[in-house]
């Protein structure tokens, strides 16, 4: 796949998300297509091109969201790219299993951090309150990326 | 030369993920920045297009379902009118015997809600209306139940609002009748607590909740929600109340901003 497909292929997830992410939300919490396009590019073409991508489409969702953390996505999208691409590199090696704890792990570090910043109030007011917004947020992802793996598995090998 | 362009080469990913991260850290961590804030509005500007059909067909889906429902809040509200034609008049004599004036006006900007922000966990819309209309910066946006945020940006077409259950949202809110006074904020659902009420401040559950006027951006008065619950805080001169919003902010359709306060 060329660089200027998967920047295409970036736009589209982009305008997916916007328009159909809404449509799907429960009580809230909608589904992060971006960061699955992420974690794809990443585990399949390397970490580079996925924080490059990350980058950009983090600064372009936080640019067309309200909200104070300007810089917040950029900053969750690199990270996953950054360890998705150690994944690409020694995923050959891993068995099955280890592999798919490794990219929930940084899923769940992703969405972590993404929700440590967001809602550091409720962090510091009610920590359980904190645990549940984070859980619910990574599960509705997991939940797509474990139907896409059906149609497009992340270990294509 | 070629040896430091080797290393590079070799160690752009390590580069690359300094780089970025350090990038977007400091973004993070910039305070309001108006360059960043001009580009966000030219880019929502031409962005929002995008939203106008989806919206449409939403619009169009839920059309008969609200229909029916405005009808029957029609018959509803006749019934109302016709005590309140009585009432308002008995209202207005009483005004004018006691040199009655009106604390504010209000002039609102309908709008339609085309699109309901893109990011998990942040809550945000975008409206159709922008500077063309009126629309600026920080102008309340409420419904005919209460409040529902503040325009964040506003482009000259349409604006994204930051609505009241998003986690950084703060307001300054009054609880009748007891007057007492405290900073409400979203915590789950369509509730929010107040935090910052004194501990002897006499409140009880229904009790109503309206914005305090205390800051800029909303008027006084405005309904916020209702009283369902106290909390004292051990150790402080400070007690936590919990408040069910009047507006239900999952399923916005049109909503109103607020362009001018007449004092």
């Amino acid at each position: 796949m060329k660089k200027v497909t998967l920047i295409y292929f970036g736009l589209l997830t982009l305008l997916f998300q916007s328009i159909f992410s809404e449509l799907m939300s429960i009580r809230g919490v909608r589904p992060d297509f971006i960061y699955i396009f992420i974690l794809y590019i990443s585990i399949m073409r390397g970490s580079f091109i996925g924080m490059t991508l990350g980058f950009l489409l983090g600064i372009f969702t936080d640019i067309i969201s309200a909200g104070t953390s300007f810089g917040l996505s950029s900053l969750t999208y690199v990270i996953t790219a950054y360890f998705g691409g150690f994944l690409s590199k020694v995923s050959e090696r891993l068995l099955p299993l280890h592999f798919h704890i490794t990219w929930i792990t940084i899923s769940l570090i992703h969405f972590a951090i993404f929700a440590y910043i967001q809602y550091q109030l409720l962090f510091s007011l009610n920590i359980f309150l904190w645990i549940q917004k984070w859980i619910l947020l990574s599960l509705y992802t997991l939940c797509i990326i474990w139907v896409i793996q059906f149609v497009y598995p992340l270990r294509q090998k | 030369m070629r040896n430091l362009h080797l290393a590079i080469l070799q160690y752009k990913h390590h580069i690359a993920f300094v780089l970025l991260l350090s990038l977007s850290l400091s973004l993070l961590f910039t305070e309001k920045n108006e360059n960043i804030d001009l580009v966000r509005e030219k880019i929502i500007g031409t962005f929002s297009f995008v939203y106008y059909p989806v919206a449409w067909i939403n619009n169009a889906l839920f059309l008969e379902e609200e229909n029916a429902l405005l009808r029957e809040k029609n018959l509803q509200l006749s019934l109302q009118i016709e005590s309140m034609v009585h009432l308002a008049k008995e209202n207005q004599r009483l005004e004018n015997l006691l040199n009655f004036k009106r604390e504010s006006q209000l002039t609102l900007v309908p709008a339609k809600v085309i699109n309901k922000g893109i990011t998990p966990g942040m809550m945000s819309m975008t409206i159709d209306v922008g500077t063309s209309s009126g629309i600026q910066k920080n102008n309340p946006v409420i419904t005919s139940s209460g409040i529902v945020g503040k325009v964040h940006l506003a482009s000259e077409n349409s604006s994204i609002v930051h609505m009241l259950n998003d986690a950084n949202f703060r307001l300054s809110v009054r609880i009748y009748p007891s007057g007492a006074t405290g900073i409400l904020q979203w915590v789950e659902g369509d509730n929010c607590i107040i935090s910052e009420v004194l501990k002897n401040a006499n409140i009880h559950v229904g009790d109503k909740v309206v914005t305090s006027g205390f800051s800029d951006i909303f008027p006084s008065k405005l309904p916020v929600g209702e009283v369902v619950g106290t909390t004292d805080v051990r150790g402080s001169y400070q007690k936590i109340v919990t408040v069910k919003c009047y507006s239900d902010l999952t399923s916005l359709i049109n909503v109103f901003v607020i362009t001018e306060q007449v004092k």
